[in-house]
């Protein structure tokens, strides 16, 4: 009928018309619109940056009461805080938070607030939205996190094409520094585990080992470090298990397991670790674990029986005797009723600490450019002992392997056995 | 002149609607036209999704599946390839979706009634498995294909967050007109005739399995479509988007809206869109539970939705001669 | 020979959860998607009484069934409630997914649980040259009672021949006077306290954790798919032919064995649709 078809061109008519109306008005007014999607730097650095070369023969003298006074400076909080891995966020949040109180949440003459997104580790885009908001609308300078490494592949071109630096504090991967605008503490993932490796060889004399790890970046990096220092001081890996993404049967990893080897080094979140090694020991099976990371608390506490006397390799460990981990875990517990910090508090801890430093070092200055360069093989008293970042961003520390014990108290723990310095 | 007016105040208030999208950026905050965009996206792929589920009576749970195929498509070309042409990209989506969605149809089709149901699912989280493996489909290290921008029309123009949205907007507004064409068209009388009385139409000489093939591969396209605005808009895209959590989120945006009419499915896109967004800014933990609350409260309510349309119907005097004519 | 026994041990496994989703989807026609909340519900049951509170392990299982017995019938009433259609049964279904996913994060933390540690059932049975571990011993152990309960009702008593027959021809059932509704409530109980009995001797294996629902809930549409619903035979077979081939494909290539699972089911279908016990549904 033609005036069905009559109606159908007007409608068209118009809105095509309200279509390239709107479309040219937006253009015309973009400038004052918001703000468009590829900018580039906040508007703090203008500031930062005066104040920096300012101060910067202060900064030379080593001096940070020298830094004028300059803009708020914003650090982001992205980390998991619901969902399966939401106990992250809550940990890493208390560490930051006291690291930055000790500062007296000052640092290069800029006073530091945060703000907290949640890290959704199953769905990267959603993430990616809320530190879109993070950076973009709440002015965040500083991103500390986040805790997974999709999630930090995921975050990192966004990051990079906004020049907003990024401080990890449970690792990540090697590619995320350097050209990227990561922070990497306590090491790249490919070289954190390597003294496992060495001590594997040249300490405990093993020739050959099996390795066990998930199948993504993660597991490989880590497996990694360790095969190729086994290997650089002469011992063969014979056998490497990868678990695919999801899996929930853990069995048929400990029933394939080459015997024959000297040990099995392995990684696997906490939950899987658990799982395997009750089969591991369901089965009788003797061949020795190594098990990078040791096996954290509260799933620790639950099976800790079934590893005991094994070795493992922690970045962290409450045990460790320096300064800086000694004033950390007394205030720590006086202020939690004498509870016992993990490594996700204690490296966000220290991660606060570090970007403190680095703040005073360079007078506020929180581009990534002037961060790298106020961190650059400047020494950092940690909770891990004396440790550095390097030119790229790749923090260098030390390690500590470990053996499986239980305190008088009852409590499992992880006893350190030998450190290794300049480890990264 | 009474019925002059009745037959223009439809599309007028159409008009209305859509004039007032197109403003809506200039009172919104950049994040908030963000929102409005990933809503519009959820619109359509809603809508796509109801050219099988209400026309057809194809309750696929798997329709993220193609979401992710076109998503990925668009991705991997992008991010690996270089390819910067929005047209291409769009091209290239579309086909690779209408592949999939065939494909998908051949298998699924040989389930019936709950089966069907029980076995989209199934497939639709294997195409997310194999996303989640496959390591052509990873980009840098993670988990999913990340660094996606926004493309080139070719225009030399430059994105923000409010001309993207009304990119956007113009693409759904296409899509609803394209959808609406199709249900119209013999070709949906005909779909929806396989829903209503099977029997009936293979008596008639219609070959039933071919036009619900048809529906699942027209509506899979769209869906494709929409997964690649998606990826756009949000710069990556990951097994989740794909997976089975996302296919029944699909789903609840139809039957929420209402599966069959009109634009209900395209609204409960938006509707559910953002009931998820704001239901996580007001309580991030609990957030599922007050939506699964919704939902159940909803299925419950539905009981007497079928009433609730027909008093509303016998109000206005519409439907059998606006087909008609 | 080892592979054959873990694929037999999955198996087990496998048919528990799936019985529960076979019988409500066969005998009543309702697509409950939640049925994989019901099995996290019965883990975390299990866990609190047989791991938090230490009390005996079947002790713990029996307070699972009990607990999910009556989830099921609520689940039940909430599924009469609503009209008959896929629609709003998916709504609901999802609904409670979310819900309960949620709930359970709320009330046992967001952390998983790990596989439960029951010192009776520890350590491993050698059997000739194949080592099974004690825990999924017991799970096979409870997974044949069951079957031989289920097969027992659906074909030796009153009860399972009125299910077949309602399968069958609903109408003709209700017009000999046949109390129906009645044996809807009894299949939803039965099949959810099933699900609760698989989430607990599962967490053996499984643990509990919040994901859950979703991932059971793909398990035990594959071994409906193959098995099919019409018989309780058809779901064994199902269950073990899924179990042997996950073994045995991880064991040779492991990194696609997750989608020969979902091959496996689009043979199935392409070859025989209503699956191995081949009733039309």
């Amino acid at each position: 009928m033609t005036s069905r078809k009559v109606r159908q061109r007007r409608i068209g008519a118009i809105i095509s018309t309200a279509a390239v109306v709107s479309l040219t008005a937006a253009c015309a007014t973009s400038a004052t619109d918001s703000a468009p999607a590829a900018s580039s730097a906040p508007a703090a650095t203008a500031a930062a940056s005066s104040a920096a070369s300012a101060a910067s023969s202060a900064a030379a003298s080593g001096s940070a009461q020298a830094c004028a006074p300059g803009d708020d400076l914003t650090v982001g909080l992205l980390t998991p805080m619901t969902g399966f891995a939401a106990n992250y966020g809550p940990e890493a949040a208390a560490g930051l938070q006291q690291a930055l109180d000790e500062a007296g949440s000052t640092a290069g003459g800029r006073k530091i607030t945060v703000i907290t997104a949640d890290e959704d580790v199953t769905d990267p885009s959603q993430t990616l939205e809320r530190l879109k908001q993070m950076v973009e609308s709440d002015g965040a300078d500083v991103i500390v996190g986040p805790i997974f490494g999709s999630t930090q592949q995921a975050v990192a071109a966004y990051l990079k094409q906004q020049n907003v630096p990024m401080f990890t504090m449970l690792g990540g991967g090697e590619n995320l520094a350097g050209e990227g605008t990561g922070f990497l503490w306590p090491a790249a993932d490919n070289r954190t585990a390597a003294p496992l490796g060495t001590y594997a060889a040249e300490d405990l004399g093993y020739k050959k080992i099996a390795t066990l790890a998930p199948d993504y970046a993660y597991g490989h990096d880590a497996i990694d470090g360790i095969t190729k220092a086994f290997e650089a001081a002469g011992g063969t890996v014979a056998q490497q298990q990868w678990v695919p993404l999801g899996t929930t049967d853990m069995l048929q990893y400990a029933t394939k397991l080459d015997q024959s080897v000297d040990a099995l080094a392995m990684w696997l979140v906490p939950s899987d670790a658990a799982a395997f090694i009750k089969e591991y020991r369901n089965l009788g099976i003797k061949v020795p674990l190594l098990l990078f990371q040791g096996i954290f608390d509260p799933t620790y506490q639950e099976m800790g029986d079934q590893v005991q006397g094994e070795i493992g390799l922690n970045e962290y460990n409450h045990l460790l005797d320096n300064p800086a981990n000694a004033a950390f875990t007394e205030a720590y517990a006086a202020a939690n009723d004498g509870a016992i910090p993990n490594q996700t508090t204690a490296f966000a801890y220290q991660v606060g600490r570090n970007i403190v430093t680095a703040l005073d070092a360079d007078c506020g200055d929180a581009t990534t450019q002037g961060l790298r360069t106020a961190l650059a093989d400047l020494p950092l008293d940690t909770v891990i002992g004396a440790a550095h970042y390097n030119a790229d961003g790749m923090a260098v520390s030390n390690r500590v392997v470990v053996k499986a014990t239980k305190g008088a108290d009852g409590r499992y723990e992880w006893e350190p056995v030998k450190t290794y310095e300049n480890v990264g | 002149m009474n019925k002059d007016w009745g037959r223009v105040r439809r599309p007028l208030t159409i008009v209305i609607v859509i004039a007032g999208g197109f403003l809506l950026p200039f009172l919104l905050t950049t994040q908030q036209q963000s929102l409005a965009t990933r809503a519009l996206i959820f619109g359509m792929a809603a809508a796509s999704l109801d050219l099988a589920y209400g026309q057809a009576g194809l309750y696929s749970l798997g329709n993220a599946a193609l979401f992710g195929v076109g998503g990925y498509t668009v991705g991997i070309l992008m991010v690996r390839n270089g390819i910067e042409s929005f047209w291409i990209l769009i091209a290239a989506a579309i086909v690779g979706a209408a592949l999939a969605s065939a494909i998908f149809g051949l298998i699924a089709l040989r389930a019936r009634g709950l089966y069907f149901i029980l076995v989209t699912l199934a497939l639709g989280q294997m195409v997310a498995n194999t996303a989640q493996q496959w390591s052509f489909l990873k980009t840098s290290y993670s988990e999913s294909v990340t660094g996606i921008y926004l493309p080139a029309l070719g225009l030399g123009e430059k994105w923000t967050n409010g001309t993207f949205y009304q990119f956007v907007l113009v693409i759904a507004v296409l899509m609803m007109v394209v959808i609406r064409r199709i249900v119209t068209s013999p070709l949906g009388s005909a779909i929806r005739g396989t829903r209503e009385n099977e029997v009936r139409m293979a008596v008639l000489g219609y070959n039933v399995w071919r036009y619900r093939l048809m529906a699942l591969v027209l509506s899979g396209t769209l869906t494709g479509v929409a997964g690649a605005l998606f990826a756009f808009q949000a710069g990556l895209i990951a097994p989740t988007n794909v997976g089975v959590a996302a296919s029944g989120l699909l789903a609840l945006m139809v039957i929420i809206g209402g599966s069959g009419t009109r634009y209900g499915a395209f609204i409960g896109g938006i509707i559910v869109t953002l009931l998820t967004y704001y239901a996580s800014q007001w309580n991030e933990q609990r957030a599922p539970l007050i939506i699964g609350v919704i939902f159940v409260v909803t299925a419950l309510v539905n009981r007497y939705r079928g009433r609730l349309v027909e008093v509303v119907r016998s109000m206005r005097h519409r439907e059998v001669s606006d087909v008609a004519a | 020979m080892q592979v054959i026994a873990n694929g037999l041990a999955l198996g087990a496994v496998l048919f528990l959860i799936g019985s529960g989703l076979a019988l409500l989807l066969g005998a009543v026609g309702v697509l409950n998607l939640a049925h994989g909340a019901v099995y996290m519900a019965g883990a975390y049951v299990t866990w609190t009484f047989g791991m938090l509170m230490g009390w005996p392990f079947p002790l713990a299982v029996g307070m699972a069934a009990v607990a999910c017995a009556v989830l099921g019938l609520v689940f039940e009433r909430l599924f009469r409630l609503v009209p008959r259609s896929p629609n709003e049964q998916i709504l609901l279904s999802f609904g409670l997914i979310y819900i309960m996913a949620n709930v359970a994060q709320w009330i046992w933390g967001p952390v998983a649980k790990p596989p439960f540690d029951v010192s009776w059932l520890a350590g491993s049975v050698q059997l000739g040259v194949v080592a099974i571990p004690v825990g999924r011993l017991a799970i096979a152990v409870v997974g044949f009672g069951i079957a031989v309960l289920l097969w027992y009702v659906q074909d030796k008593t009153r009860i399972g021949a009125i299910v077949r027959a309602g399968m069958d021809d609903a109408t003709m059932t209700r017009a000999l006077g046949i109390n129906l509704n009645l044996v809807v409530v009894a299949v939803f109980v039965l099949g959810s306290a099933v699900a609760g009995i698989a989430g607990g001797v599962g967490g053996l294996v499984l643990g509990a954790s919040s994901d859950q629902p979703m991932q059971i809930l793909l398990l035990a549409l594959i071994v409906v798919v193959v098995g099919g619903v019409g018989s309780v035979s058809g779901t064994i077979v199902a269950a073990l032919l899924i179990g042997l081939l996950d073994s045995v494909s991880r064991f040779l290539f492991p990194d696609m064995a997750v989608v020969v699972l979902y091959a496996l089911m689009v043979a199935v279908l392409v070859i025989r649709p209503t699956g191995i016990s081949g009733r039309a549904s």
